[in-house]
């Protein structure tokens, strides 16, 4: 039998397809086969090119030019957009972006009317669903669309739209090559493994998620703690309205998905959760909304309770500087203004800041292997850099 | 948030009106850019413009392709053609491998100057190369 090229990701039909996917069709499919081909082919054979080009004549000329090393990745960045390679490769990349956006905005939109119809068939307001309308949006996600996102995750162009939601589901698969598995729960099934190996009889009555988009990492850790009550804040309603449908089409019933803004969570009591978790939520967050999670993380966390970043690596002194120029292409080409600064921050610092002390804190790489349906071995591992902490238990416990 | 911010469903009412009936403006909607700066990579806009169709013709092509293929595979496997069979078809483990494939193979040659560029930087051309073309054409002149 015919093996896919190697580097080939999975086609894009494998995606599960849950009681919210949006209706397509064949040639969506196939927009999305190319999308997730061309990203790999960027990131793997022309991604090589990049660092070539550095090695072979954009660092040679940069030393000449500076007289002496570069320092930073903003010169070795400076050095490289003049680089005709690098800058063909980058509007290339940009453009993937692009196109994936559009690809499922063509198929969405259209069906935007059945999609919140099919939602509010499934959402209960009472049960897994809590909104609010006076919730001001932080200024830092009104004034910048992430990843390259039309009307990022709070848009709504219908009353009780989820288009956002539907749209940032069905182009994930495709961005990541698979490798966040066909419900895009690797991180959560990640988090899982690694409760399982490091606090084996950790059993959280009370779990908060902050900034869980659609609730792609809630829902595995939902799911292995079946008695835990779930909550699953975000500032956008589109995204939250779908989460809530999806969560139901797939039979979890523990999480309440609320509109709610990390940085003020007065609703909850002080010590009310066991856990608090984010993912790949803080370099989505400016600096300042950062420090304010993290005292609120501090102050509901329970004694005795975890808390939990993932993140991409931050930028220590170790890391060379051509990973840290390359890590750090979405923070100036696919709009995510915060990347940058999140990846400079060391983030342990910010939690003691917040009021943990120091031996409470902790970091620890966090990784599930990607299984997918099929013959095929697409496996490809997913690794995140988690910043936690765990809150001392209070005398007598 | 005030209902007359943007992103608001008040804010899109007009628009969805029109989404409804006219696939023009839907168009537009589907197009939208995203808030923020767009980076400018290559030295004009003209090649921004030249590289994002050159990118979607080959998104197009690529689609084009794989419709034919399940085309081709249908007709052969039933020797009728069904129409909206085409809609519904999953290929098979050993059909996704060889289209996926095809996937990688159409992009190579498409961005074929940009490998181009990685083997010049990769490899040092020697003039011992250029001698054996330079006795291919002799021969060829001959
Ligand atoms: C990259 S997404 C997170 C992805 C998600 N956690 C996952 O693992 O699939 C970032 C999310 O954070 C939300 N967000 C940003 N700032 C927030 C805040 N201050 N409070 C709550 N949610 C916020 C955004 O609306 C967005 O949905």
């Amino acid at each position: 039998m015919t093996k896919a090229a190697k580097s080939s990701p999975p086609a894009w039909h494998h995606v599960e397809q849950h009681g919210m996917f949006p209706d397509h069709d064949h040639d969506d499919v196939a927009r999305f086969n190319f999308v997730a081909s061309m990203n790999k082919y960027l990131a793997q054979t022309l991604g090589a090119g990049n660092e070539l080009a550095y090695d072979k004549r954009v660092l040679p000329a940069l030393k000449k030019e500076l007289r002496r090393d570069p320092r930073s990745r903003h010169e070795i960045r400076e050095a490289m957009n003049r680089d005709p390679f690098h800058s063909v490769w980058s509007a290339a990349k940009r453009n993937t972006m692009e196109q994936r956006q559009q690809i499922s905005r063509s198929i969405v939109l259209p069906q935007a009317d059945d999609l919140k119809e099919r939602a509010d068939a499934l959402i209960s307001e009472a049960r897994n669903l809590e909104l609010d309308p006076d919730l001001a949006l932080p200024s830092y996600i009104a004034s910048v669309d992430h990843h390259c996102m039309p009307g990022s995750y709070h848009t709504a162009l219908i009353e009780g739209d989820v288009s956002a939601g539907a749209n940032y589901d069905m182009g994930m698969f495709a961005t990541t090559g698979g490798a966040m598995g066909q419900l895009t729960d690797m991180a959560g099934r990640a988090v899982v493994d690694w409760l399982k190996a490091n606090h084996p009889t950790f059993a959280p009555k009370r779990i908060l998620d902050i900034g869980c988009t659609i609730g792609h990492t809630t829902l595995p850790i939902a799911e292995a703690f079946p008695d835990a009550e779930v909550i699953a804040i975000d500032v956008a309603a589109p995204v939250l309205r779908y989460a809530a449908a999806r969560a139901a089409s797939l039979g979890i019933d523990n999480v309440r998905f609320v509109q709610a803004d990390g940085e003020d969570l007065s609703r909850f009591e002080a010590g009310s959760f066991d856990m608090v978790y984010t993912s790949m939520f803080l370099h989505e967050t400016s600096n300042a909304a950062l420090r304010n999670v993290m005292a609120e993380v501090q102050r509901v966390l329970a004694p005795g309770g975890l808390t939990l970043h993932l993140e991409q690596p931050s930028y220590t002194e170790d890391m060379p500087l051509y990973e840290q120029f390359i890590r750090d292409w979405d923070a100036h080409n696919n709009n995510e203004p915060f990347w940058s600064r999140l990846h400079d921050l060391n983030i342990l610092d910010v939690m003691q800041d917040s009021g943990f002390s120091e031996p409470e804190l902790f970091t620890a790489r966090v990784a599930a292997a990607t299984v997918l349906e099929g013959p095929e071995d697409h496996g490809r591992g997913a690794a995140w850099h988690a910043y936690g902490a765990q809150k001392t238990a209070s005398e007598g416990e | 948030m005030g209902a007359e911010q943007p992103g608001t469903p008040t804010a899109h009412k007009k628009q969805l009106a029109k989404v409804n009936d006219m696939s023009d403006d839907l168009n537009h909607l589907i197009n939208k850019n995203a808030k923020g700066r767009r980076p400018q990579f290559l030295n004009t806009k003209a090649e921004e413009h030249l590289m994002s169709m050159t990118m979607a013709l080959m998104q197009e092509l690529a689609v084009t392709r794989e419709r034919l293929d399940t085309l081709e595979r249908l007709v052969a496997q039933k020797g009728v053609l069904d129409l909206p069979e085409i809609e519904t078809y999953r290929p098979d483990a050993e059909a996704e491998a060889e289209r996926q494939t095809a996937q990688q193979k159409l992009i190579a040659t498409v961005m074929r100057s940009m490998e181009q560029e990685i083997h010049a930087l990769s490899e040092q051309e020697t003039p011992e190369v250029n001698q054996q073309l330079q006795a291919v054409n002799d021969d060829r002149a001959a």
